[in-house]
């Protein structure tokens, strides 16, 4: 047992930490609650109340109104096209990351480097090639436009955390599923891509987040609004709802909804997919 | 019957430095064949050349009569235990076992009787349901002879399987792998350690590897024997040393005479060592050659002989452990300093003089080279 006691902060520098971490908590969640609680009063109680006020009655009306106006059309559309997505991602990247993190071939780590590469590729300069693809090929206006430019915009990153997770598994277990008489794709789907649990959760959640507020492409690749996602949800309502402040900001709020719910609950494990890589295992 | 023969066996590393040179070896079936050496003799990368796990650059290798360099790992009828126990963090201890056999497409009741009955000899039938997290090393190491079991091979290949253990349960580690090869009597056995102790305690055979500039210049193998052989009779100053704990004591000399059977030997000392005359029946070089006189600490005996052949030394330390002491004495100049084993407690203490004898039958005189001399045909 080690005699020596564990060093605790002095009292100046816990206060300091809780005064930031206080301030940071108040950054981020002061506007939030803005959102919410502007979002439960009524038209006037916004004009005549003080900004921070709260509301002097809830007034769900606004929510009523905007569930039933197409809302539902959007989240459908969301689901569908960041669930296939992900889907999509997840797999093809996580054959990419098996092959590149444990195949030996030529050219092996001239490929990951170009893959990874990728990342750095800013979106914009891809929008119109993919526009005049996408309208070639006749997928324009139609949720199957957005899953191509999804997927490969979104695998680079994915590849690169899934690779480095498959590095961390010992080669042992892939030369005992040798001598068990496995090959290459045996070895991946029974070994590597059970074990790469924490690694592929965070592909999907961080993917997932991404894509669920992902603006441009949705913007240029649909134009009615039986086909837009959620993040055009407002864009669209603007027009409907333009000086109707409280309506906009319950359009807000059920817009983050989902992501807030899924956050909450893969927080964990993004951190801990995030940090895996860095510890030994 | 052969079952494992290695037939000018190389292995090199992208056309660089050679890791493996001439490896020829011939292992009978339900021998334990144990490969030792230093750290990078390549003992390991054999193993994974048997095993399939690492290509053959130049040589042959069959098992069984059959020519396997081409074979997969999994249709050589060998099975693994791993250092690190390798098992498969996911799945319970029965899958583990049984995973080789679900993809060898064999029978799922055949597969529960092999499990069950492999489970019962290593006695972990009641941890068949936990995942490998669950258990301790020594259980951990059970299930991965185990899953080698199942798979009834012709060759068990065990790679240091004990190194990660604690010393107890090693020894009784040691004891289990020696009754489990009594059982599987028809399977042989490669057993890669760096521990001289487990290779004397379970081999049949021992293969000494060497590495570094010896390896180039002679090949990777040291000798091939018995464990008594290499003991008894090294072939060279390298296995002399490697075998034996503490190590041989070498105590340069230079020949001044030999005839009818009798060679007289004098030590190396910068006041003048010793004039040994020891009747050793080895063939002498020449007088004048240089030779190394060696001498295990066990048999170096206290007190003055009556015979010619003995050395004194002034005593440096002295170690007791009850049932033997270690006398450590000073070298002279050229000379390692020496160690004697005595039995019980030696009255020896530092800054004394003592004396020692060299029996003649106990001796090692090993050439300018480094290579024993051969003893005389009786």
């Amino acid at each position: 047992m080690s005699s020596i006691a564990k060093q605790q902060p002095k009292p100046l520098t816990r206060s300091v930490i809780w005064t930031l971490a206080l301030g940071w908590l108040a950054v981020t969640l002061l506007p939030l609650a803005f959102v919410l609680f502007t979002s439960l009063k009524s038209q006037q109680d916004t004009f005549d109340s003080p900004v921070w006020a709260l509301p002097t009655h809830i007034d769900w009306s606004h929510y009523a109104s905007v569930l039933q106006s197409g809302f539902f059309t959007y989240l459908r559309n969301s689901l569908f096209v960041v669930g296939l997505s992900v889907l999509l991602i997840v797999i093809v990247s996580a054959m990419a990351a098996y092959a590149l993190a444990r195949l030996k071939f030529r050219f092996n780590k001239p490929l990951f480097a170009l893959i990874v590469a990728g990342m750095i590729v800013p979106l914009h300069i891809t929008l119109v090639p993919i526009y005049l693809m996408t309208k070639a090929i006749g997928l324009y206006d139609t949720p199957f436009a957005l899953i191509g430019p999804y997927v490969a915009t979104s695998l680079p990153v994915s590849i690169f955390i899934l690779a480095e997770f498959m590095r961390q598994i010992p080669r042992e277990l892939e030369e005992a599923a040798e001598l068990d008489g496995c090959g290459p794709f045996t070895i991946f789907r029974r070994i590597f891509l059970p074990l790469s649990g924490p690694g592929v959760a965070t592909v999907a959640i961080y993917n997932a987040i991404g894509l669920w507020n992902e603006f441009i492409f949705a913007y240029v690749l649909t134009s009615s609004p039986g086909n837009r996602t959620l993040p055009l949800a407002l864009w669209d309502f603007q027009g409907e709802y333009s000086s109707n402040i409280p309506a906009m900001l319950a359009v807000v709020t059920l817009t983050s909804l989902p992501l807030i719910v899924a956050y909450a609950f893969g927080q964990e494990r993004i951190v801990k997919g995030m940090m895996a890589g860095s510890l030994k295992g | 019957m052969t079952q494992i023969t290695l037939q000018s066996v190389h292995k090199t590393y992208g056309g660089a430095v050679p890791v493996i040179r001439n490896v020829d070896l011939d292992i009978g079936a339900g021998e334990f064949c144990v490969f030792l050496g230093p750290s990078g003799c390549g003992k390991s990368t054999l193993l994974r050349m048997v095993a399939g796990l690492e290509a053959i650059s130049a040589g042959d290798l069959h098992i069984g009569g059959v020519r396997m360099n081409d074979v997969p790992p999994a249709h050589r009828e060998v099975a693994m235990v791993f250092q690190n126990y390798a098992l498969y963090p996911h799945m319970s201890l029965f899958e583990n076992m049984a995973f080789g056999l679900r993809q060898a497409r064999v029978d799922p009741k055949e597969i529960e009787r092999r499990v069950q009955d492999a489970a019962k000899i290593l006695q972990i039938t009641h941890l068949l349901d936990r995942l490998p997290k669950a258990l301790s090393g020594g259980q951990r190491q059970r299930v991965a002879i185990g899953r080698a079991i199942v798979r009834q091979p012709s060759v068990f290949l065990f790679d240091e399987p004990l190194s990660n253990l604690d010393a107890a349960l090693r020894v009784h580690m040691r004891t289990e792998i020696a009754r489990l090869h009594r059982e599987f009597n028809r399977a042989s056995a490669i057993y890669v350690t760096h521990d001289q102790t487990e290779a004397m305690a379970l081999a049949d055979k021992i293969v000494l590897l060497r590495a570094g500039q010896g390896m180039l210049e002679h090949g990777s193998v040291a000798q091939i024997g018995s464990p008594m052989d290499l003991y008894h009779r090294p072939r060279d100053l390298f296995v002399a040393g490697f075998l034996g704990s503490p190590r041989m004591n070498f105590l340069p000399a230079t020949v001044q005479s030999a005839e009818r059977g009798e060679i007289t030997l004098q030590i190396d000392g910068n006041s003048g060592g010793e004039r040994l005359r020891l009747a050793a029946g080895i063939v002498a070089p020449a007088a004048g050659s240089r030779v190394t006189l060696g001498i295990r600490p066990e048999h170096l005996a206290a007190g003055p002989s009556d015979g010619s052949a003995a050395i004194t030394r002034r005593v440096r330390q002295v170690e007791h452990f009850g049932e033997y002491s270690y006398v450590y004495l000073d070298g002279t100049e050229g000379e390692e300093d020496l160690i004697a084993k005595v039995i019980g407690h030696s009255p020896a203490r530092p800054g004394d003089n003592e004396s020692f004898s060299i029996p003649s039958g106990d001796c090692h005189v090993f050439d300018a080279a480094g290579f024993a001399l051969p003893r005389v045909q009786a």
